[in-house]
């Protein structure tokens, strides 16, 4: 026996009123299905954070030349192809300069500075949180974090502050932050629940299996709302409430059933292969953009202060030990290959958010991507000219093809605000913020 | 005789109603003036109250005796009573509020929907199902329950349900149901079990480990059904992610059931020029190591040590550990390394750890794919046919849903159960598939998550409380002494009406409180929280000040204290034990760390303390002495302040707004002892009126450091002094002279273990109505010397926990508009 819930309304009601569409309110459990249709509705926006650890070998960044007719440098060379969708800026200074910790504690948070020993946990909201929070009433999952290092380390880590510091980019408050998930089997299973595929058939049998459950359960509900006094009924409306909002996104669902996605099994694991292993995060950092799951992502491609060899690209030195060169020409030469790796691989994640047909363009027009160290010099820590740039259409938002050089030294919080101002979340601050950045034209460029 | 509600009330004969004439001298002479109508100092105007009956402004009475009784009024420097006076004073207001009560007993109303919190879940499901929780962590999928805070985390008020709950709520059920009913998971599981970072491996970590292994962990986990598994174990690595202890080889042995499964060598084979000793190098080039040694130290070394094995469906322990081999570092002593990094040459020749331990699969089935044998009883069915088995899913889905939901089933219930076992055998589904997905409703059902109190019908001349029913009994009561459901007899005897009959009440409750389940829930659950149990994993400690303190250490302090409770209530021994008895539980590692010798190996057992200045009782305990320190120093005022909150009964308020609390040393000059730190409590009056009362007590307990080791020299280097007096005029001299006080009055302990104990089953805050049952508790339980059992009665016994009182607006009127 299946009860048509009452509070969700079914897509053909719509549909069918669209000729005539006086009398009918606007509803915003149905914007989704707008969106997606594309019609004259407010823009969607992604932001994803694509982070790399210990800096940068900057001379082989930094772009010859600004503003339009710019040269890409050798490590910004395999993004050839999104020329026109890139803004490369230079001179923008950590908001946080403290060794490790520092570098990316401060990247989304924009804190001026965290704690002082290693039990002092403390940083600010992170901008990615803070639109999450705004996005969280229209996706079923409010961010993902995904890092490819587990979190091992507890402790002191860099400079005698916590390892928590260096292993997240994301903070839910300004004491606690959140971990990223590394094992790519945890993430499905947040994304897609205990379905244990992607496939089709699977998912939906789920979700009506819910839906059942949850109208039955309304039912029994109702009736015991009846037996109690009404300065007693607020525990059973907490509990109705409940139910309309996962009925509501069960709806929410639904509607994306129709959106054909690759069948991807659940993982059992994280491969130990690096390559594999990333395919496997990025293949599903993809999926929950095309499902529309959440439009928050934040991704380290090694957490803050790695050790990882790359013996793959000939680079068999641990990144951490490499990146303290001591400015020796060939050592920032090998360690310049493994920055370059990096954005290879991250040009082919960008092909395939281009090949991603999304409303009216690709999942690239309608997301923007922050990619970027919270290091520059590696071997001095320093957190002066950052190695950042954004990378999308934002919806329209972004004015590609320009190398932007700030000349004043503007902290990394100030762009953070700028960027929630472009996906319509104003915030009055980010961290220790002091304004917005000029990013749309800068002295006649 | 007058019958109330069906409650029988006794008119206690020649009753007063006017106040005592001994506190009424001794308020008009110390208290009334400040505390008069003129000045209403404190909002108290006890020149009003004073002629007043007494339980009429209840409320405002039991302020004052909780401030005679603390003696902490009027404030130092006025004049005061002697320590006989006071306590007459208060013995007399309370005797009067008592028998005003006793006519009229106040038994509060509990909220009228009470969620099951994640204890109760997990406990409930595991009496259902048969599910050990060791083996799935029911409590860890489900969100956090909310405290208000100081109490504890089963109050009706403050459980909310959010989505968040029902999101998950709906995960855990399917998840239990597949097992329960030995469904297949629908895909291969994977967990993934972490040792944290701090735990010492140094020695035998669990009784489930052979003696003579070192290490390592043992994982009780529920292979759903049998087949192929795999098991995985990754090593740890120090910051810079090399592997530790990879200098010399060492055995690592796999296990199942504590048959040896595999043993592999670790460590010892790697090649090649080694890194640098220290982490970053010089700069030049070859810093690194070679490739070979590179590779070894970040992944080789750890790489292949897994293993598939056939393992039979069933709960079963897997043990990874090493096998032990003592060594002693030579050369130069190095410090140990805890909080800061650890180098590369600090660890190379030291002990290999286990990081973490994955159990994946089933990736192939066995033909079998048996149940195991405890779910095999419950959902078997025999007959063949639809029909039949359509039968036997009703029997046990009745039989299930009367546990679950805590009464008898009606054919309302098993209909609806039905329809849902008709629609997950849709598509040719077996049996097992049908009735998992009923369980699965029933588990999400609000008679299951909610506890719901009724009132009942008004009726023109009812009184304003009224008796819960026996199934509401029950229920209260089971999960109360066990944080679980109702077991058969409790059920059965409430489902007749017989289990509120006074004689068969007190016989349940002491079959309860023998049951093994008693001690779980009472000190997992209740002690845990009053005790601060369950922060103890949390604390931190300086470990530059500190080198002995690991997460070992204070593993062994929290179950020290649980066994202790235990024991105390396992024994039935006086409450007042809880303080003054003289033995405790320790291991090797904590038999040393309070200087007691001859105790040898990581089992707990049972010693005597020797010397009962220096060990004994909870407050020499070093999991309330490490929850009660700052990372790097002891704090008199926060043990002063949990002492009077939890073990003296005597609340007191927080600071007052704008005041500077912060107490480092001032750069350059010489560091103060604590006690001149503090001076400034004692030379400010609007400090001192609460102070005065923290601090001494504190200074009682300034012998043992942050992590509860003895110590006669503090933090700054200066000599402890442990002695003081308190407010009241006592003598307060360390550990002996704080138990002395605490027990010089016998009734103040066991009243506040009663408070504690009765807001914890009753799952609401105490208010000052309900002062007096407490204090009859007590009384009553003097003449069996305070014991568990003789409180525990006490409790379930009273107007309380029995009765309910109706709202302000329940009329017939009311009632009829809903």
């Amino acid at each position: 026996m299946m009860l048509v819930p009452k509070h969700t309304l079914p897509r053909r009601t719509i549909l069918r009123g669209m000729g005539a569409t006086i009398g009918l309110p606007f509803l915003e459990a149905m914007l989704p299905a707008f969106a997606a249709r594309g019609q004259a509705a407010p823009p969607v926006h992604r932001f994803q954070t694509f982070y790399v650890p210990n800096g940068m070998a900057m001379e082989y960044w930094t772009p010859k030349g600004e503003g339009t007719g710019f040269e890409l440098s050798p490590i910004l060379e395999p993004l050839a192809p999104y020329r026109d969708q890139m803004l490369v800026l230079s001179g923008i200074k950590a908001s946080w300069n403290y060794i490790h910790a520092g570098a990316s504690g401060s990247f989304l948070t924009g804190t001026p500075k965290g704690g002082k020993t290693e039990i002092e946990i403390f940083a600010d909201v992170s901008m990615d949180q803070l639109l999450a929070r705004h996005f969280a009433s229209d996706t079923q999952v409010a961010s993902l974090e995904m890092s490819m290092d587990a979190p091992a380390n507890a402790g002191a880590c860099t400079g005698n502050l916590s390892c928590v510091y260096t292993h997240t980019l994301s903070w839910r408050s300004a004491t606690q932050p959140l971990p990223m998930e590394w094992n790519p089997r945890a993430v499905f299973e947040r994304l897609f629940g205990d379905s244990g595929s992607t496939d089709k058939t699977a998912r939906e049998a789920r979700l009506q299996q819910h839906k059942s459950i949850l109208d039955s359960v309304a039912d029994k509900l109702a009736s015991l709302k009846r037996d109690l006094g009404p300065g007693d009924q607020s525990k059973v409306n907490e509990y109705s409430d409940a139910i309309r909002d996962v009925e509501r996104r069960i709806a929410r669902a639904e509607e994306q059933r129709d959106v054909e996605l690759p069948t991807i099994d659940q993982p059992q694991g994280a491969p130990p292969v690096f390559e594999d292993h990333l395919a496997l995060m990025l293949d599903l950092q993809l999926l929950a953009f095309q499902s529309d799951l959440t439009r928050v992502i934040s991704f380290m491609i090694g957490k803050e202060q790695s050790a990882r060899p790359y013996p793959q690209i000939g680079v068999p030195e641990a990144h951490h030990p490499l990146s303290h060169h001591n400015d020796i020409p060939e050592l920032i030469a090998q360690m310049s290959k493994i920055n370059r790796y990096h954005t290879q691989l991250f040009s082919k994640y960008l092909a395939r958010l281009r090949e991603t047909p999304d409303g009216d363009g690709s999942l690239l027009d309608h997301t923007i991507i922050l990619y970027g160290a919270g290091i520059s010099n590696s071997q001095r820590h320093s957190g002066d000219n950052l190695p950042l740039m954004l990378v999308g259409g934002g919806s329209g938002r972004l004015k590609g093809g320009r190398h932007l050089k700030y000349t004043d030294k503007p902290m990394m919080a100030n762009l953070l605000v700028t960027l929630m101002d472009k996906m319509d979340v104003p915030v009055d601050h980010v961290g220790g913020s002091t304004g917005k950045l000029p990013i749309d034209t800068l002295a006649g460029i | 005789m007058l019958l109330v509600g069906g409650w029988v009330v006794v008119l206690a004969p020649g009753v007063r109603t006017a106040p005592s004439p001994a506190p009424k001298a001794l308020i008009d002479q110390y208290c009334v003036g400040c505390h008069n109508q003129k000045l209403h100092t404190a909002g108290l105007d006890l020149d009003v109250l004073s002629a007043a009956a007494p339980g009429d402004h209840a409320e405002a009475w039991e302020k004052v005796i909780a401030r005679l009784r603390a003696r902490s009024m009027p404030p130092p420097g006025r004049p005061r009573p002697d320590a006989a006076a006071y306590r007459a004073a208060a013995g007399a207001i309370e005797q009067d509020i008592d028998r005003a009560w006793a006519l009229h007993p106040d038994p509060g109303r509990i909220g009228a929907v009470h969620r099951l919190n994640r204890a109760e879940y997990s406990n409930a499901i595991r009496d259902l199902f048969g599910i050990d929780p060791l083996s799935l962590d029911v409590k860890s999928l489900l969100p956090g329950d909310e405290t208000a805070d100081g109490s504890f985390d089963n109050f009706a008020d403050v459980l909310s349900i959010s989505t968040a709950h029902l999101e998950r709520y709906l995960s855990v059920a399917r998840q239990v149901t597949r097992i329960a009913t030995g469904l297949a998971p629908a895909v291969p599981g994977n967990e993934t079990f972490e040792i944290p970072l701090f735990v010492n491996q140094d020695d035998r970590q669990s009784e489930d480990l052979p003696l003579g292994s070192r290490g390592g962990i043992a994982i009780r986990h529920n292979f759903p059904v049998s087949g192929e598994y795999l098991i995985k174990v990754r090593l740890q690595r120090q910051y810079q992610d090399y592997l530790k202890g990879m200098g010399w080889p060492q055995q690592l042995d796999v296990r199942l059931d504590g048959a040896l499964l595999k043993r592999f060598t670790v460590g010892g084979a790697a090649t090649g020029r080694p890194a640098a000793a220290s982490y970053a190098g010089d700069g030049e080039p070859g810093f690194a190591g070679d490739d070979s040694w590179e590779k070894y130290m970040q992944f080789g070394g750890d790489a292949g040590l897994q293993l598939r094995v056939p393992v039979p469906a069933g709960l079963h322990i897997v043990g990874v550990s090493f096998v032990r081999e003592l060594w002693e570092p030579e050369g130069l002593p190095q410090p140990l390394q805890r909080g800061r990094v650890i180098a590369n040459d600090q660890v190379y020749m030291d002990y290999a750890n286990v990081g973490a331990v994955q159990i994946g699969g089933p990736y192939a089935r066995s033909a079998a794919g048996a149940v195991s044998s405890s779910r095999r009883d419950v959902f078997a069915c025999d007959s063949p046919g639809v029909a039949g088995q359509r039968a036997c899913a009703s029997r046990i889905l009745s039989t299930t849903a009367r546990h679950a939901y805590r009464r008898p089933v009606t054919t309302a219930d098993v209909q609806t159960l039905l329809e849902f076992y008709d629609s997950g055998r849709k598509g040719g589904a077996d049996f097992r598939a049908g009735v998992q997905f009923a369980l699965e409703r029933m588990l999400v059902d609000p008679e299951f998550l909610l506890r719901v109190y009724r009132d009942p019908k008004p009726s023109p001349g009812a009184s304003g409380v009224h008796r819960l029913t026996d199934l509401e009994v029950a229920s209260r009561l089971s999960f109360f002494l066990w944080s679980s459901i109702p077991d058969e007899r409790l059920l059965s005897l409430a489902e007749r009406g017989q289990l509120t009959n006074p004689p068969v009440l007190e016989k349940e409750v002491r079959r309860m409180l023998a049951d093994p389940r008693a001690i779980d829930g009472l000190v997992g659950n209740f002690a845990a929280q009053w005790l601060n149990l369950r922060r103890v994993e949390e604390v931190v400690v300086d470990p530059e000040r500190y080198p002995n303190y690991d997460l070992s250490l204070l593993q062994a302090f929290q179950r020290e204290t649980e066994l202790f409770v235990g024991s105390t209530i396992r024994e039935d021994r006086s409450v007042a034990q809880l303080l003054n008895a003289t033995y405790t539980f320790v291991n090797e590692r904590l038999a040393r760390h309070y200087g007691i010798s001859g105790v040898y190996g990581s089992r707990f057992r049972r010693v005597e303390l020797a010397n009962p200045d220096q060990r004994g009782g909870l407050l020499a305990e070093g999991a309330l002495l490490a929850t009660t320190s700052y990372p790097d120093r002891t704090s008199p005022v926060l043990r002063g302040k949990w002492l009077l909150n939890n073990i003296f009964g005597l609340p007191v308020p927080p600071p007052p707004p704008g005041v500077d609390t912060n107490l480092e040393n001032k750069p350059g000059a010489s560091p103060a002892s604590m006690r001149e730190r503090l001076a400034r409590h004692r030379q400010n009056p609007s400090c001192s009126s609460c102070h005065a009362v923290i601090d001494p007590l504190g200074f009682a307990l300034e012998n043992f450091d942050v992590i509860g080791g003895w110590r006669t020299v503090d933090e700054a280097g200066k000599a402890v002094d442990a002695s003081g007096a308190t407010v009241g005029g006592d003598k307060v001299d360390g550990l002996s002279g704080l138990r002395a006080l605490l027990l010089a009055d016998p009734e103040q302990f066991p009243r506040t273990v009663t408070e504690k104990l009765m807001a914890y089953g009753l799952g609401r805050p105490i208010e000052y109505s309900d002062r007096p049952a407490v204090r009859k508790i007590v009384r009553d339980a003097a003449a069996n010397n305070y014991r568990w059992s003789a409180l525990v009665v006490g409790i379930v016994q009273s107007p309380a926990f029995l009765m309910r009182s109706m709202p302000a607006d329940h009329t017939p009127a009311t009632v009829a508009r809903r």
